[in-house]
């Protein structure tokens, strides 16, 4: 006898609107890891922009789920500046990311703690962030202190679906 | 089993205004580009100091040892409180098994929704709940 799914309604209809998917479907076609410097002279609620990367922005790519590499998660990780620790998630707490489109108006804010998978039983945060232009996307902090600005650096481990 | 998708979110907070008290509303602040009853919000999740320690605004967010002592309630663009007193310990992500709440797609009205407390141990005068709401544009 065939096995018997029972699905919601509702269920149904956010699947159809886009609003869910599977906790463990797919993350995107590709991912890869960016990594962010804290600029000279940072303070608190500045923007922390991401350096241009065109396969990331909105007509080369749909973003479809992010997550933040605490040093928990891979202690090191090399940047443009060499090798910095990635951040603590008691860090994390204290800065949140922005995803912004070609006119700076920004689509999506999200706490760096959200973003760390193995705090969340293992489930990533899914997007479908479709407008954004990557140089324009940034991260931001409420508390500078709480950094080692010097020694560590923000790592993303992006998924995304080319478009091309 | 499904978790939410983020097609764009807000960072939404209700501030603890004058001496904490059990029972108050608190309603959440005003954000302009979400103000005009023009927003379908179909999930959300709340935060404490554990997940976000400050607001982009630079207030102090309620400590992670009261998160089991404030309830929200979401109220739509008719008045209906479809979401009456939901415990915020159920809508924070990581104490949920990393799920976020999804709900009945609805047009809501961000300041008409509120925050009360059921215990004031521990929290502060102007100390705020945050919420990040996860929703789409009316017409969009």
């Amino acid at each position: 006898m065939a096995a018997f799914q029972v699905i919601s309604p509702l269920v149904a209809y956010l699947e159809a609107h886009g609003d869910i998917k599977p906790f463990a479907g797919v993350e995107g076609e590709r991912s890869k890891l960016v990594t962010l410097n804290f600029p000279a002279s940072a303070q608190n609620g500045d923007p922390f922009y991401f350096a241009s990367d065109s396969t990331l922005d909105y007509n080369n790519a749909t973003i479809t789920a992010i997550e933040l590499v605490d040093v928990t998660t891979n202690v090191i990780s090399q940047t443009q500046q060499g090798y910095k620790d990635n951040i603590t998630t008691a860090s994390a707490a204290y800065g949140y990311l922005v995803f912004s489109d070609n006119k700076r108006q920004e689509i999506a804010m999200i706490p760096l703690y959200n973003l760390v998978r193995r705090l969340n039983s293992g489930k990533t945060t899914f997007l479908n962030i479709k407008t954004q232009i990557w140089q324009n996307c940034y991260v931001a902090v409420t508390d500078i202190l709480q950094f080692s600005t010097g020694s560590t650096a923000f790592t993303f481990r992006v998924s995304y679906v080319p478009k091309y | 089993m499904n978790n939410l998708i983020i097609k764009r979110s807000q960072i939404v907070r209700a501030q603890i205004t004058g001496t904490p008290a059990v029972g108050n509303k608190y309603y959440f602040t005003d954000v302009p580009n979400l103000s005009r009853n023009n927003v379908i919000l179909y999930g959300f999740e709340i935060f404490t100091a554990t997940q976000l320690a400050k607001t982009p605004q630079n207030e102090t967010v309620i400590p992670g040892s009261t998160n089991d002592q404030a309830v929200i309630t979401w109220r739509d663009n008719k008045k209906i409180e479809f979401v009456y007193q939901m415990p915020i310990y159920t809508a924070i992500r990581s104490l949920n098994g990393g799920f976020i709440v999804l709900l009945k797609p609805r047009i809501i009205n961000l300041t008409d929704s509120y925050i009360q407390l059921t215990d004031t141990t521990g929290i502060s005068s102007n100390e705020v709940v945050a919420a990040n709401i996860y929703y789409d544009i009316v017409g969009e």
